[in-house]
């Protein structure tokens, strides 16, 4: 019998229902795990061993008594510290939140509580969700299991690292503007971002509100649908979330491409994507057209302009969310203050990392009076044609395939003075996070050095069930990864 | 010679007297007169009067290096000025939603004391701040 953390969550799930093994016995396989791999990877901020633990002993009574049984019950995940728990840190690798301690669980924590899955700590991410490497968090970076040297990606960074090193079974990302499909892709595992509005913001904290979305990050396509299951679904606590039916996600995992059409945008392929990332992503497209898929081309015009709105939409959004962080009701507060505007420059002076402070000093700027016109309504208004791109294209195809980012991972410290070249290797993932669409990061390969390629897939609003029917056969023609990084 | 040239929205004004928003950047050089205006940077006391809006203080060597960053990304940034917008709606939001209305009732909320327990400082039921007047 393989090891217990060799397995899928859907092969934990058989095994826990046939009572072969217990969650209290899974839950120790994966701490033992972090345990002897994590001081290489650092992909945890915090491991909540005793509460796993707990959590365990509990699905394991509801396994007993096969009552109120899900496929997550009994499942360790870990989860992206920018994500509320209630009675453990929630730092979102800052220091300004180094000490909160959230009273209230996110609603996406509610809802993996009711299908009774452990939580085995909180995961490792850029400042405030703010990058592309996890290099911006304020504790430590967090190396890609494939190689140590290597960024993991980001801002999840954690939370694809930790699925990549078997150290915990899946987890929860946010991608703002590819913070879960870049880290999947770099750590060859699925990643999905759902529709804006499709799973509930209520208890993660504000980067860019517009943007942002909770999803999944795990092995294999049919474990990125159970979670999808689980976190999905309207919430009357988030005026964003949308008052819609949640599909059975797994009802999509279905051989055969017969009746789809995929789009190649011509747009992604351009100087300055590396050329085995190009020649691999093509060659997932002849597989999916192997499985039945007519490929077309199709034009997504405004693409080279997706990453300048980006970064006035972005940060003006988060100037203002951050504006919260003032000493005053929690986090950091600064000592040895003369007065009020003193108290709050040297509390978020202190508390902020640069890449941060970049942000919101962008932000400002762009809002401030004068330039508002110049910049984010002009931003806002290229959003508009960046989303008629999309539906244009969609009626010529049902979803888009593109490479996930233009490299593979990069070392370390690569970029990490540059932040305008940072910026840019969001270049692919970006538009569907300005467009509100759904988007998924499916392992299409690796390339000569051994590091991870991902797929990207796009689809119409909704059109989860179109983005894993495709990720499932992909799955099924290239076969699923068998191959894991060796930590 | 050189001129005064003020910084008008993302456009500049040109040596003619006009207003360019069709910049490119590497020569700085007007697209349509091919006027030679000098490329106006966000420059120190703007950073810093940004800086003061938004809360934070810098030293002076983190604002040099910062103004060269921003220079760069609000340089890059500008490439949206190719795109005439004119005649385009903004996208506040990316679904057609209108508004999430609820019944404006009391409901349970958290008690004081979890509302309180992450703040730096409080006292009888509030927080604490420093004196303002």
């Amino acid at each position: 019998m393989p090891s217990l953390i060799d397995l899928s969550i859907h092969e934990l799930h058989d095994l826990l229902i046939k009572r072969e093994v217990s969650a209290v016995e899974v839950t120790r396989a994966y701490l033992d795990r972090i345990g002897e791999v994590d001081p290489k990877i650092r992909a945890y901020l915090i491991v909540t061993a005793d509460q796993a633990l707990t959590q365990a002993e509990e699905a394991d009574r509801r396994l007993k008594k096969a009552d109120d049984v899900t496929p997550l019950t009994g499942i360790p995940l870990g989860i992206k510290d920018v994500i509320c728990t209630r009675g453990v840190r929630t730092t979102c690798a800052s220091k300004i939140l180094e000490n909160f301690v959230p009273p209230y669980n996110a609603t996406v924590m509610e809802r993996l509580e009711a299908h009774g899955a452990v939580m085995l700590g909180k995961l490792n991410m850029d400042e405030f969700a703010m990058g592309s490497s996890t290099e911006n968090s304020a504790y430590h970076p967090t190396h890609n299991p494939w190689d140590l040297e290597r960024i993991p990606g980001g801002s999840s960074g954690g939370s694809a690292a930790s699925v990549a090193a078997r150290a915990c079974a899946g987890s929860l990302g946010s991608d703002t503007g590819g913070s879960i499909r870049q880290p999947a892709s770099h750590c060859g595992v699925v990643g999905l971002k759902p529709t804006y509005g499709t799973v509930s913001r209520f208890g993660l904290v504000a980067f860019a509100s517009s943007l942002d979305q909770i999803g999944p990050i795990s092995r294999d396509v049919t474990d990125c649908a159970l979670l999808l299951n689980s976190i999905s679904g309207h919430d009357a606590r988030d005026s964003t979330s949308v008052p819609r039916d949640v599909p059975d996600y797994t009802g999509s995992l279905i051989p055969g491409l017969k009746n789809y059409t995929l789009g190649i945008p011509k747009e992604y392929f351009i100087p300055g994507l590396d050329p085995e990332v190009e020649k691999t992503v093509k060659q997932a497209v002849s597989s999916l057209e192997s499985q039945g898929a007519k490929v077309v081309e199709v034009s997504l015009p405004h693409t080279e302009y997706a990453v300048a709105t980006y970064y006035i939409v972005a940060p003006a959004e988060a100037s203002s969310n951050l504006s919260r962080y003032d000493g005053v009701k929690y986090g950091l507060r600064a000592s040895n203050y003369k007065n009020l505007m003193d108290m709050y420059k040297k509390t978020r002076s202190q508390g902020f990392g640069p890449e941060v402070k970049r942000r919101v000093m962008i932000g400002t700027y762009s809002l401030s009076a004068g330039y508002y016109d110049a910049y984010y309504k002009k931003a806002s208004q290229v959003r508009t044609l960046i989303t008629r791109d999309f539906k244009k294209a969609f009626e010529q195809c049902d979803v888009i395939t593109a490479p996930v980012a233009p490299t593979t991972a990069f070392k370390l410290g690569e970029k990490a003075d540059d932040p305008l070249q940072m910026y840019l290797s969001d270049i692919f993932t970006i538009p569907v996070n300005l467009a509100g669409i759904p988007g998924i990061s499916v392992p299409c390969g690796l390339n000569s050095s051994g590091l991870p390629i991902g797929l990207q897939l796009m689809a119409g609003h909704f059109e989860e069930t179109k983005l894993l029917t495709v990720a499932y056969n992909l799955e099924l023609a290239l076969g699923r990864c068998e191959k894991w990084p060796i930590l | 010679m050189e001129r005064e040239i003020s910084h008008v929205l993302l456009g500049f004004i040109l040596p003619c007297g006009k207003l360019c928003k069709n910049i490119i950047l590497q020569d700085t050089k007007c697209n349509l007169c091919q006027g030679d205006s000098t490329f106006v940077k966000i420059t120190t006391s703007e950073i810093e009067h940004v800086a003061h809006l938004t809360r934070l203080s810098f030293d002076p060597s983190g604002i040099e290096s910062f103004s060269r960053q921003l220079n760069d990304i609000l340089g890059y940034i500008s490439k949206l000025e190719e795109l005439d917008t004119s005649q385009v709606e903004p996208t506040t939001h990316a679904l057609e939603l209108t508004n999430a209305f609820r019944k404006d009732e009391v409901k349970p909320s958290l008690p004081v004391e979890k509302t309180l327990s992450n703040a730096p400082e409080q006292e009888g039921g509030g927080f604490v701040v420093p004196k303002i007047i």
